[in-house]
Parts: structure tokens; sequence; C-alpha cells
């Protein structure tokens, strides 16, 4: 199925998108008159995504796009009138008339935020606006800022982790692991725009901060030819466009940082700007301390993150967005001593971190057809700098390294939306990107004693790659409910003369039983022109990202899923998902292989050509409405991967083969001014290798005096660590002063103290034996982080 | 990098307080396995360590040679049994040439069978180096620099390890130091990928010089301008060793390194390559050549 020169990959799709374009051409009816506008918030301006429409007479509708656009062609019935219903989670719904509807009417809907307002609810979404949700979750600002966080900072990412389908990696962490895949195979997306590292604090928190964001999407399956480039999963978060009408406020102190957001009008409703600043305390408080105790001494940490959004109203027609983020971390260690004969200064820092800027230009050509053109710039940088200068009697020495790793991308996207009528839609898009890599470059300078040696070493190394992805498609609704969405996206990839070609069909039908049973299949082929390297589930800056080249072939994964989804007379939504996922062309690093000196012919580390299975069964219990909401999952999961280079050829579990995986969210408003949420998570253990047994000998030739203790370790991952559980609680206490609002929130992370597995090794101790004796036990020693531990927080919004 | 990810992990630990506690899963007691190991130059006296595995839970560390084993050394047709000599296997009045084929059979624990062969590199390579003292300073240690040239045969890969020893002379009485931290920054060491695991011997492969004449500089951790040093004698020994041998070594040098410090549980595990069939270890001869440097301070 794929095309591919030299490989041979010859495969022959036929042109399914070009038959099912005609189909749904042969089926347009482009009678009637067309209602068509953005969907926003009464309040601020904010527009919403995936708001539902309905009509009524017909009891059909559509949804509003990623950018609040909807567009709808009711049923004519004469001396009818037309009504829309307009929906939203957390808005009182809106019902529109319209009699004598003789043209396309422009229309701006703007819902008023319900009652329950803070209620916070969760919808699956899907673009016919039912609540199947076919492997995707959407969730809401209000969601992730309710349930408990560590060090008091919400993060969108832990709440994903909560979700079916999606582990967590290592404890803490910011890893997504989403149905069998590895941490590098999510897109994730700011705006329209990839970033490629969004771990702070060594995983511990995530790149977004939640007063910039307005809401977020995970696609696990049932992806839109529209979204490319990975094997696993699509998180796409959309950052607020600020409000409209009037100057708003938010800062928030917590454990860990501090954050600062103020957004407003520029020239009401019609521009408007968003900025948002967090900063974490580390270093602020590190510094003093270390320098009290050393005062040659330096020792820093600390992050940032910063949000600009700036939106321009320029008619009903067209619209600007410019979102701009950046984000650092950097760290700082070093000393500078005088001594009697001379002076040692060293400096060591760190810089990761992540840019990116996007202008989108959003613009209707009629009320069917909407366009959006997007062109952006991203980028990942990791920086280290070393300097160490040594002076001892008048001898000076100098080294000083520095260290380059980057990844960055120029890309201009244009897509269109048309609305043919009620029924059908179609969309396509096109997209051309240059990518660069710079995947370890090296500066080396030593300056030996008296300046009389130096030896230089610099390795510079820029690849450059092309990627062009063209993509189309459609969904066709029968009136009875039933849809199909077809697409396809053919991903070309061009890197050092060598040119890759693959198309990624993708298939979705939903099935409407009744108003309250759905079913749903899809299909999809994803593929990934990346390899990225290291050991991501530590959530260290130690990643490389590294091209698809002509020995390391672009990753590619066929998933088939099918699900079913029920609405309980309790407005309990009940869903379940059956998926098979198979990667081929996979790349891992050979055992103990290391990417952190630079290597010429760094494709050797890896292990090739590797293919991989995951599949599973997802369930899920939502409560949306009420006081007491929240959800209730579980996950039965495998996943195994197969190298010939690695584990003998043998098939072998992947690191985070989770078997089971339970997780409990819930949300209890208690009165008016608290509410209360905790998370439970259960699941079996992650996978290990470990030592089985041991042995001894020389470390040099022919020093028998000198033994070392080897290990021979078990097949790949055949251990499983011990389960993980823990349970998080957190209180919120509102009140209302006269100029602002105010929210304390106490938590406890862990809050029973479970001691669950981070790393294990293996220790000697000393163990009480018979007769007040010990002798020696090797014992295999477990480290945990976060144990009971008590967090607050303040947020003031004003 | 790596002191950033040290410095990263102390920060997270200290943050979040790392817990340790001791956890029971139960690991399987696997077959036992021979262990074999000898590494020498071909020149010497054959002196084989024979020994088994233990449990990852056994207590018992190193408790020398398995005298139970029978070995025997299969060389140009014949048969040679090694003897015990109350600390390792030995040959007696074996000799061996460089581009000879050795191969070793031990028969062990429950009678099982464990074979090695190894082709001892072709011919010896002589080699010069350059001593520059205290060259080099980093964190008020001194390194001295030691330029190393010679001329590499070409045609096939060709594999080596470099080592020094360095003999002090001070008040009248001498210390040796064997084994030292060496430091490189040439990108033929670099791209040897071993530089970051602290290696005591420098073992690299000819791919980017094949056939030409080669001069490598390195660093190695020793203070010349130490009070009162009367005589240093450096010792340079360039080995041309097996392949077998480089893997082997370079892939201990990484075990070695991952298991110490707060690394310990968090890296991949690093299997150490050997060339034992049913068994582990090294079974390697290789051929070497030495310089000598003298230095007077009187």
């Amino acid at each position: 199925m794929i095309s591919d020169k030299k490989n041979r990959f010859t495969v022959t799709y036929k042109p399914v998108l070009l038959v099912f374009i005609m189909i749904l051409l042969i089926q347009n009816d482009v009678s009637g008159q067309t209602i068509n506008g953005f969907i926003s918030d009464s309040e601020t301006g904010e527009r919403l995504l995936y708001a539902t429409v309905y009509d009524t007479t017909k009891s059909r509708g559509t949804s509003s796009n990623s950018y609040g656009y909807f567009s709808i062609t009711p049923a004519l019935q004469q001396f009818k009138p037309i009504v829309l219903v307009v929906t939203y989670v957390g808005y009182i719904n809106d019902t529109l008339i319209f009699s004598n509807l003789k043209k396309d009417t422009l229309v701006n809907i703007r819902l008023k935020a319900g009652v329950e307002l803070k209620e916070v609810e969760i919808k699956a979404v899907s673009n016919s606006g039912s609540i199947s949700s076919s492997g995707r979750m959407h969730l809401n600002v209000q969601i992730i800022k309710s349930l408990p966080a560590i060090g008091g900072e919400n993060d969108l990412i832990k709440v994903y982790q909560l979700t079916p389908g999606v582990q967590k990696g290592h404890e803490g962490t910011s890893g997504l692991h989403v149905r069998g895949g590895s941490a590098d195979q999510n897109l994730i997306m700011l705006d329209d725009v990839p970033l490629y590292n969004i771990n702070h604090l060594g995983g511990f928190v995530s790149a977004f901060n939640t007063d910039a964001i307005k809401s977020s999407i995970l696609l696990k399956s049932g992806f839109p030819a529209k979204y490319g480039g990975r094997l696993s999963s699509v998180l796409d978060v959309t950052m607020a466009d600020g409000n409209l009408s009037k100057t708003e406020g938010n800062l928030s102190l917590g454990l860990l940082s501090a954050k600062l957001s103020l957004n407003g009008p520029i020239k009401k409703n019609k521009s408007s700007y968003l900025v948002s600043f967090r900063r974490f305390y580390f270093d602020l408080i590190a510094k003093p301390l270390v320098q009290r105790v050393n005062p040659a001494s330096t020792i820093g940490y600390n992050f940032y993150d910063l949000n600009i959004k700036l939106n321009r109203i320029f008619d009903n027609k067209n619209k600007i967005h410019f979102s701009f983020y950046s984000g650092d971390d950097k760290t700082l260690a070093g000393f500078n001593e005088k001594k009697d004969n001379g002076s040692d200064y060293y400096s060591q820092s760190n810089q990761w971190g992540n840019t990116m800027a996007a202008l989108r230009w959003n613009h209707l050509f009629n009320s069917r057809i909407f366009s959006n053109t997007t062109l952006h710039f991203s980028r990942y940088r990791v920086k280290n700098d070393f300097i160490s200068e040594s002076t001892n009697d008048n001898i000076n020495s100098t080294t000083r390294n520095t260290l380059l790793s980057a990844i960055g991308e120029y890309s201009l996207k244009s897509e269109m939306e048309y609305y043919i009528n009620p029924e059908t839609s179609i969309f396509a898009g096109t997209q051309l990107t240059y990518r660069y890599f710079q995947p370890n470059n090296f500066n080396y300078e030593v300056t030996g004693a008296n300046n009389s040696l130096k030896s230089d070493y610099i390795h510079n190394m820029l690849i450059h790659a092309f990627e062009g992805i063209i993509y189309a498609g459609g969904k066709y609704t029968r009136p009875a409910g039933h849809s199909l969405e077809l697409g396809g996206r053919i991903n070309t990839f061009t890197i050092n003369n060598r040119f890759y070609i693959i198309p990624e069909p993708r298939l979705k039908a939903s099935f409407h039983h009744n108003n309250n049973l759905t079913s749903f299949l899809s299909f999809d082929v994803m593929s990934q022109n990346m390899h990225i390297t290291g050991n991501n589930s530590i959530g260290m800056p130690v990643e490389y990202l590294l091209p698809a080249t002509d020995q390391l072939p672009p990753s590619i994964m066929k998933q088939i899923s099918a699900g079913i989804e029920y609405v309980s007379p309790l407005r309990i939504i009940y869903s379940g998902e059956l998926y098979y996922k198979y990667f081929n062309r996979l790349a891992m690093l050979h055992d103990g292989a290391s990417l952190w000196e630079e290597r010429e012919n760094w494709e050797s580390l890896f292990a090739k050509n590797g293919t991989g299975c995951a599949y599973g069964a997802e369930f899920m219990a939502t409560k949306n409405h009420g006081n007491l909401t929240g959800w209730l999952s579980y996950t039965l999961a495998r996943s195994n991967r197969k190298f010939q280079d690695i584990n003998n050829g043998k098939l072998f579990p992947d690191q985070f083969d989770i078997r089971h995986t339970i997780n409990l969210a819930l949300m209890v408003k208690i009165g008016e001014n608290k509410d209360f949420s905790c998370a439970w998570v259960f699941n079996s253990g992650y996978r290990i290798t470990l030592p089985v047994s041991k042995y001894y000998v020389p470390v040099t030739a022919g020093d028998y005096t000198n033994m070392n203790e080897i290990y021979i370790y078990s097949a790949r991952n055949e251990f499983k660590t011990n389960p993980y559980h823990r349970l998080d609680i957190s209180f919120n206490f509102h009140k209302q002063k006269k100029r602002y609002h105010r929210t304390f929130s106490l938590g406890v992370i862990n809050l029973y103290d479970q001691r669950n597995p981070n790393a294990y090794y293996f220790s000697t101790m000393n163990v009480p034996g018979p007769n007040n004796t010990h002798y020696e036990r090797v014992v295999l020693m477990q480290t945990s982080f976060f144990p009971f531990m008590p967090n607050v927080g303040w947020n003031w919004k004003f | 990098m790596l002191r950033i990810i040290l410095f990263l992990t102390t920060i997270i630990i200290l943050l979040f307080t790392a817990c340790e506690t001791p956890v029971d899963i139960d690991i399987p007691h696997n077959a036992i396995t021979t262990i074999a190991f000898a590494s020498q130059s071909y020149n010497d006296s054959l002196q084989v360590y024979i020994a088994h595995t233990k449990h990852i839970f056994d207590t018992n560390r190193y408790k020398g040679c398995d005298s139970t084993a029978e070995a025997i050394i299969f060389y140009n047709g014949e048969q040679f049994p090694l003897k015990y000599n109350g600390k390792r296997f030995v040959s007696e009045g074996l000799t061996f040439n460089s581009g000879d084929s050795v191969l070793l059979q031990i028969t062990g624990i429950n009678s099982k069978h464990t074979y090695a062969k190894t082709v001892i590199p072709q011919g010896t390579i002589a080699h010069s180096i350059e001593i520059t003292p205290s060259a080099l300073l980093i964190e008020d240690v001194y390194f001295s620099r030691v330029q190393l040239c010679f001329n590499d045969p070409g045609n096939e890969i060709n594999y080596y390890e470099f080592s020094l020893n360095v003999t002090q002379i001070k008040d009248d009485s001498a210390s040796s130091f064997g084994y030292h931290d060496f430091r490189s920054f040439d990108p033929i060491m670099v791209n040897e990928d071993i530089m970051q695991y602290e290696p005591i011997t420098m073992l690299f492969s000819d791919a980017m010089f094949n056939g030409s004449k080669v001069s490598i500089p390195m660093y190695y951790f020793l203070n010349f301008f130490t009070e009162s040093l009367q005589k240093v004698i450096v010792v340079s020994e360039l080995r041309n060793v097996t392949r077998e041998h480089y893997l082997y070594h370079k892939s201990l040098y990484k075990f070695m390194y991952n298991q110490g410090g707060i690394w310990q549980g968090m890296t991949m595990p690093v299997s150490v390559n050997g060339n034992i069939e049913n068994g582990a270890g090294l079974f390697s001869l290789y051929t070497s050549t030495f310089d000598t440097v003298f230095y007077d301070f009187r």
C-alpha cells in the first residue's frame, strides 16, 4: 500500500477519494437557502468550537468547526418557519426562528453561559453534533481546572491521562501513550501549529497554561484527513481569543508557579488580545539559599510560558488570528572561586523549549464555503553551554563545550470547507512544510595550559526535509442520522534526494440506531516522517528528533476501531470501543545506544523496520449533568513490538503494555461557593527488563583482583512493575468580592501515600537474622515520587 | 549533557521527595550458564578464567575459578587440555602466532559444552607517543596530553585498544598507575561514542582512517607537577584487538557507567557483548606494541 521508489513498496490505492467526491457531487442538493455564521460567547465574544446547530423541522443538524463557523441549509416547508436550536456545553440553548427565508442568511449566534455555568461537563464530540465520540475526547478548561493538580498547577495533559486508552508513562510525567503508541507518536498542536516537546520540569508540568486555553480535543481514531504526521493520536489545543467586550485578568499563585493573564478588546467587538505569562519559582528560592551555604556557587532552575493571541474581525467574511507561544526551561549551575594561587570558574547552563508563531486567515467565500489559511513557524531546541576556566599558578586553561539540538519548520496551509447541503459537506486542503533538523551539534574548544595547546572540534549537522500534504474528504449524513466520513491524505516527504509518497485513507461510519444508541466504525492509516530517540519516558530533554531517511523510512500505522454509545434515561453516557492497530517500519535505538555524543552514522544506532501491534477495549461511563459530574473508565490493552535486532528477533511487550487501567474522575458542587473533586487511577504495572543472573569478570585484561559484577538481563520487558494506584483530592472555595472573584484551592496528591513504581534497581542490605545476627541480602529497590503531598493555590479573576 | 540530566534529576528528587522501598518481584532461576574469560596478548601463556552465573539475588560474590570445569584448546588440528593451577586454567608450552585461529571448549556445570573461537589479529603495529605534561586543567584537575601516532595497515577493519602505564618516582620510591581517566575531543574518539562512559582504556576502530598514518590527541588524568617528583616513566601499549574484544569492552564501559549513581533503574539495560557460545564472557587474544617515554626532573 505504500509507494516508495527505492524500497519498491508499490501500492496502488484506488482513487477512492475521487469516487467519493463524485458521489457527493451527484447527491448535491443545492436548493434552499443557507443559514451560516459564527457561534460565540455572548459576553466575551469567544468563538465556540463544535457547538451543535439542530434543525428541528427535519431533525438534522450540524456543528461548528474548529473556528466556530457553521453552515446549514434547512429543509424548506411551505408556510412553516425554520426552527434552529443551538446548543453548547455549559451554555443556555438558543432557539432561532426564521420565517419566509428567501435568501442566504448570515447570523452570528451568541450563546449565553447558563446558570449551570460552573457545573463542569464533559461531552464527546462529533461533527454531527451527536454524542457519538468515536475515539475522540473533548475537554474544556473548566474540567481541567476542577480536577486536583500537582503543586496546584492544573495540567491539561494530566487530565487526558485520566481518560480511557491513554497511559501516562512513568509516574508524574506528561507522556501520552495512546492505545499502545509511544510518547513520540502524538501530534500535539497549539492553534494548528505542532509543538515538539511539551515537557516542563522533566515532564511534571506540560507547556499548556490553562489560563490561555479555550478548548482541546484528543483524537485516538477516526482521524479527519486534515490531521496527520504522527502515528497514534492528535491533541489539538486552541488558545482563547480574548474578550471582545471588556478587559479581564487572572492571577494565580501555586506551590510551583505563578500565572498572570490579561485579555480584552483592542477595539470593541472588532479586535481582541490575550497575553498570559507563567513562571516557575524554584530559582528565586534556591539561589539565595545556595549562595548562603556557599557564596561561590550558583544554582537555578526556572521555566516560563508566554502566550499571546491577537484577533481582528475585518467584516463578516474575514477574520485574522495571530498566535504566539514561547516556553523555555533553563537550568544554571556554577561556581566562581578565588584561591591563593588562582581561581576556578565553572558554569553549566541548559535551555530547552518551543517557540511558535502562526498567522491564520478565516475567509468566507459565500454562505457555504469557509476557508482557512495558516502560515506558521515552530521550533524546538535544546542548548547546553559548559565553560570551565582554571587558573593555577598563573597557568590558564579553558574548556568550552556547546551543544545545540533543534528542529524547526516553516509551513503554509490552506484548507476549504464546502457545505453542499445539510447532508453533505466536503473539505480539501494542502500544506507545504520545510523542516530542518540539527540533531546534535557540538562545539568543543579546549585551550591547554599557558595557551600552548588548542584543540577545537566542531560538529555541525543540518538536515533539510520537505513535506507536501494534500488532503480531501467529506461527510454524508442520512436523514436517519447514519453518517459516512471518507477522506484521504497524501503524505509526500523529500530528504537527501529521497522521495516518499504515502497515501493515508480514512473512513468513519456512524450508525444512529435510535435517539439513545449510536455505533461507529473507523479505519485509519497514519504515517510519521520523523523518529524521536532518547528515553522519552523520563521526560528529560534528552530526546533527539531525527528525520526519516533512506535507511530509516517513515513509520506507518493502520488502525481499525469500532464502538457503541448509549445514553441512559438518567443521562449517563455509556460507551465502549474496540481497536486494533498495526505499526510498520518502526525505529528504535539499539540496547544501550546513545546519541549523547555526536555520530556521523547515527542511523546505525537504530534497529529498523520494526513492527508492532496494539489492541484493546475501552469502556467509559460519563455523567454530565447535575451537581455530581465525572466519569469512570476501564481500559483493557495489549501492545507488542518486534525488531529483527532486538530481543533476538522475538516479539516483546512494549514498555507501556499496561493490561488494566481504571480511571475515576469526580467533580461535586457543594453549595454555591464550594466544589470538591477527586481523581483515582489504577493501572497494572508497566513493563521492565530486569537482570535475572550475574557473573564476575575482570574489568581489564589480566587484572583478576578487580572483578566486576555483570548482569544478564531477561528478555526485553519481560517483567511487570507493581500496580500503580493513587487518589488525589481537591477542594475549591470561591468568593465573589467587589472587584474580583477569588478561588482558594486546597488539595492532596496521593491521599493514602501509596508508593508507586518509578524505577527499579538492585541493592545489598543487611537484614536481621536469627540469634541477633545479620546477613547480607540482595533486594530489588523501587524508587517512587509523589508521597502524600498537600498543595494550595490561589486564583484571582478580575 | 549528563551533568544537566544529573542536575535536573536532583531537582526533581528534592522537590518531590523520592522514596525508596524494597519490593518483591518474583525473578525465576534461569539455567546456570558457563562464564569464560581470557583476554591477553597471544605471546603470554594462556590463562582462562572459568565460572558460572549466579541468580541475581545470590549474595555470594566472586568466589574464584570453577575448578571442576574442563577446558580444551583446539589449535592447528590438535587438542591441548588446560590445567587448573589453583587460580585459572592454563596452557603449558602452547604458543600461538598472529593470524591463527584458536578454539576453546569448556565442559562446565551439568556437563554442558561451551565454545569460543578467536582469530588473533594479523601483525603488530608499531606506535609512538608524545607526552605534554599537565596540558589541560579542568575543574582544578590537570590532564596530561598524549599524542598517539601509528600507521594503520589498511585492508580489513582493525580494532585498537590504547592504554598507559605511568610510573612516578618520588622520594626514591616508585608508584605505578595502570589505568587512567581518559578524555579526547578528537573526532576519531568522539565518534566511538564511549567518552561519556569515562573509559580507562581507549577503544577505537580504523573506520575513519583506514590505511593511513594517524595521530590522535588524548588527555589522561595524572598530575606531573607533584612536588618532589624525581622521575616519570610513561609506557604506552597499543593493542590490535579482535572485534569481539572491542565490542565487549565498549559495552562493558557502558554497562559499568549505567550501574552507578542516581541512574540506577532509569537507564535502558546494557547487555555486555561476548563471544562465548552457550555462555557469557570473552575469549580473545591480541597483539600489542609498547613505547616508553622518560622524564627526569632531577
